[in-house]
């Protein structure tokens, strides 16, 4: 019963992470956000003028 | 006639004309190196090869390649 | 209303700072020239319906560089209500020669005199009422720093944008020029706006070849055009964009005799003119650089740092860890989801995350060393090796970048004109140790050489010494052989490093992190710890009898020369592709680092059965050149714009690194 509960919690955290990256990538965005918040360049490339 | 490649340093001279066209040098002109005005040669890199020089008011820096285009008034 | 405002100005002016403050938003300001490559967007504080776009620092509106087209596209098809010229009036001559061609787009302006408070402190005075008179706009004094005058900005903008009112007052030419400028102007009259007329009058004078495209003027019109400039150039002895440049500065200095009064400086020498001369000097300025990164390297990494990695370790082991495990171990959930969640996640996450501190530390000092104008100053030094190799000291930049994450310093390498150099910046660019390389080596150096301060920074070393050989030697094949790139870079004066700035840097840089950590390196843990412990024949087994162990085995004798041939460093080394960080996570998971302190003689044991220092050198080695993570390797693709060179560029980096690698063990086993 415990290993239903926890597997579903577990496997669904994980589940939802892999369907946001795989989103975020088909936008454009990259996976790797190293400083891209704060990163003057050009991380927001997606946004073209 | 001396360009300003051969200017020594702590020398200010006065830019007589500018030889050349194409990106370089119309990026030297935006950047306010323009005939009649004044350059000092503040510093050379450690390496000998970019120079700093003092143009209105403020610090650039260019290569001696490019400084050679570069004619002053004696 | 809904306006649309413009920032336009200079490199370095301080339009960022502005930017942040009308928007409250927290983007990050460095003392470089050319922070901002693409526009930005905010909105307004005060009224959120107003949209602001901080535009890139330019020094002109010329064809030739890339911020310089976007920024003239932007204002001539975007059509701002209003610009706001933010000019750095330290530096007021040079500023103003922008202002002039801005005024030419015909768009109502109004100038901060931004950094006012630096002109007061240094006794020169500007008269901001003669200023206003010239140019016929509004002049505010303002200091991003301190706040001043932003209000005051605004109001004046929104109520110029609302009346549309220009009354600008353009610059004037010699009168030779401007004969020539209205025979032009009488060409092109039916073809362009009323309100562009004089610009592309200009434009077209100066033959700026985006602008004669884009007009499409038949070619009887353009040779009389042509014709007009011959006259011009032969009657005044200059070429066109040189006459214009010139009375466009005599115009300027006229303004600037009227406003400007510079207190006589006693012997010119400023506090930045001191700090100049001890880190430029001849002598003194190549050991000076390479003593600031070790520094660095070592207050991050190995002092300070190291302090932080047993308190990280002590919440992800010994508080979430031991708990959760506990609260499953509780309600009966089974070894294997246990093992999952605790070893599995926790400990993958917790391997990469116990670096955090380390990074902000490090990212603190560069921004530091940045904000106070050191960096160019850099550029300035190793322009000459660079060039050396055909690349200017402007690729320094990306590779500053580098430090942090490969992406954006692969981005921007956009902003180097040629072709060539930018290709082979964004190859070389990921030799500089990225942040998510830092962990591997922080690993390595907590076991194997605690007591060694030069191991880290010396991946620093290596990089670069890597980027400058394949440089030299890349320049030789065809290519890339060619001109060297041009290097012509105002040195920012030093100032007070900005500590709001630099934090906000450090925090962001943090926070991207732990956001990866959470997310693509808890899947990967997740995901690695399932294949090493189970079977193919899916049952719970050692790892050394696991899928992922079997699969290992059969990439790790590629890497025996190497010194690590076992399947768990193959696996590392796959594993790395997805982000280099995930390198630790699965050397945390398959040794169990994650489980266990720093002091505990077991993970030493357990990481030194499989690595010998000198294996361990040459793992960190092959991590530091080996093809970058996934997204840049897209990056590179994206920017190279061409799978065959995202190819090459990959093959190259795994190539060097094999053969540096190989090098490192081979040649050590003979010492060791």
């Amino acid at each position: 019963m415990a290993d239903i509960v926890i597997g579903i919690i577990v496997f669904g955290i994980l589940g939802t992470i892999v369907y946001r990256l795989f989103k975020a990538a088909k936008k454009g965005d990259n996976s790797c956000g190293h400083g891209c918040n704060g990163c003057p360049y050009a991380c927001d490339g997606s946004k073209k003028h | 006639m001396r360009t300003l490649k051969q200017v020594q340093l702590g020398e200010t001279v006065v830019v007589r004309k500018i030889n050349g066209e194409g990106a370089t040098m119309r990026r030297i002109m935006d950047m306010g190196i323009t005939k009649g005005c004044q350059v000092t040669i503040r510093k050379v890199a450690p390496l000998g090869d970019p120079i700093e020089v003092t143009v209105r008011g403020y610090e650039l820096s260019l290569r001696k390649a490019d400084a050679d285009n570069i004619l002053i008034q004696e | 209303m809904a306006f649309r405002i413009a920032l336009a100005g200079n490199p370095n002016s301080g339009k960022t700072s502005i930017f942040n403050e009308l928007t409250g938003s927290t983007q990050y300001v460095g003392n470089w020239p050319g922070v901002t490559v693409e526009k930005k967007e905010g909105y307004l504080k005060s009224d959120k319906r107003c949209m602001i776009v901080d535009l890139p620092g330019i020094y002109s509106l010329s064809p030739y560089t890339l911020e310089e087209v976007v920024t003239r596209d932007y204002l001539l098809d975007g059509k701002p209500d209003v610009i706001i010229n933010i000019v750095d009036a330290t530096n007021l001559e040079r500023n103003l020669y922008l202002t002039t061609q801005l005024m030419e787009t015909g768009i109502p302006m109004v100038l901060a005199l931004n950094m006012i408070d630096v002109v007061h402190k240094s006794g020169d005075t500007i008269d901001t009422r003669a200023l206003s008179q010239s140019l016929g706009c509004p002049v505010i004094e303002t200091s991003a720093v301190t706040g001043v005058g932003l209000k005051e900005v605004v109001q004046k903008a929104l109520a110029y944008a609302e009346s549309g009112n220009t009354g600008l007052l353009q610059a004037g030419f010699s009168k030779t020029t401007e004969k020539a400028l209205s025979s032009l102007t009488e060409l092109i009259a039916d073809s362009v706006p009323p309100e562009l007329l004089r610009w592309y009058a200009i434009k077209l004078f100066e033959q700026d070849e985006k602008v004669m495209n884009r007009l499409k003027l038949p070619a009887t019109v353009l040779s009389e055009i042509q014709a007009h400039i011959k006259r011009t150039e032969t009657e005044m002895d200059d070429s066109a964009e040189s006459i214009i440049t010139n009375e466009r500065y005599n115009h300027i200095t006229h303004i600037t005799a009227r406003c400007l009064v510079r207190k006589a400086r006693i012997g010119n020498t400023t506090i930045s003119d001191k700090i100049d001369r001890v880190v430029t000097n001849r002598w003194l300025a190549l050991p000076l650089f390479f003593f600031a990164m070790w520094a660095v390297y070592y207050v991050s990494i190995q002092s300070l740092g190291d302090v932080t990695i047993g308190w990280v370790e002590w919440i992800f082991n010994d508080l979430i860890g031991a708990n959760i495990a506990r609260a499953l171990g509780s309600i009966g959930t089974s070894a294997w989801l246990t093992g999952l969640v605790v070893e599995g996640i926790i400990g993958g996450v917790g391997a990469v995350i116990t670096f955090v501190p380390q990074m902000m530390i490090l990212f603190f000092f560069l921004a530091l060393m940045e904000d106070c104008g050191y960096m160019a100053r850099v550029a300035f030094i190793m322009d000459r090796i660079f060039r050396k190799f055909g690349l200017s000291g402007k690729s320094f930049i990306p590779m500053l970048i580098g430090t942090g994450c490969s992406v954006p310093a692969i981005m921007a390498s956009r902003t180097i004109e040629n072709l060539r150099d930018r290709r082979m910046t964004i190859m070389l660019t990921p030799f500089i140790p990225c942040g998510a390389k830092l962990p591997v080596f922080a690993l390595f150096v907590g076991v194997f050489f605690p007591n060694n301060t030069f191991v880290g920074p010396s991946m620093y070393l290596i990089g670069i010494l890597a980027i400058i050989v394949s440089g030299i030697l890349l320049k030789r094949t065809r290519l890339f052989a060619g001109d060297p790139a041009p290097f012509v870079m105002e040195l920012p004066s030093y100032h007070m490093p900005r500590l709001k700035g630099v934090l906000i840097h450090m925090w962001d840089r943090g926070k991207a992190f732990i956001k990866k950590a959470s997310t693509i390196i808890a899947v990967a843990s997740a995901g690695i710890w399932i294949l090493q412990s189970t079977s193919w024949g899916f049952q719970m087994v050692e790892p050394d009898a696991s899928i992922l162990a079997s699969m290992g085995r059969i990439l790790a004798p590629v890497f025996r020369p190497l010194g690590f041939g076992f399947w768990e460093a193959a696996v590392a080394t796959i594993t790395g592709l997805l982000a280099k960080e995930t390198i630790v996570a699965t050397l945390g998971i398959l040794v169990g680092v994650g489980e266990v302190t720093e002091n505990d003689p077991n993970l030493i044991l357990r990481i030194s059965q499989l690595f010998t220092p000198l294996s361990a050198y040459a793992f960190m080695i092959f991590t530091l050149f080996a093809a970058p993570c996934a997204a840049a390797i897209g990056a590179t693709r994206r920017e190279m714009q061409s799978a065959r060179w995202t190819w090459i560029a990959i093959l190259f980096q795994t190539g060097i690194a094999y053969l540096a690698a190989l090098l490192v063990f081979q040649i050590g086993s003979l010492f060791v």
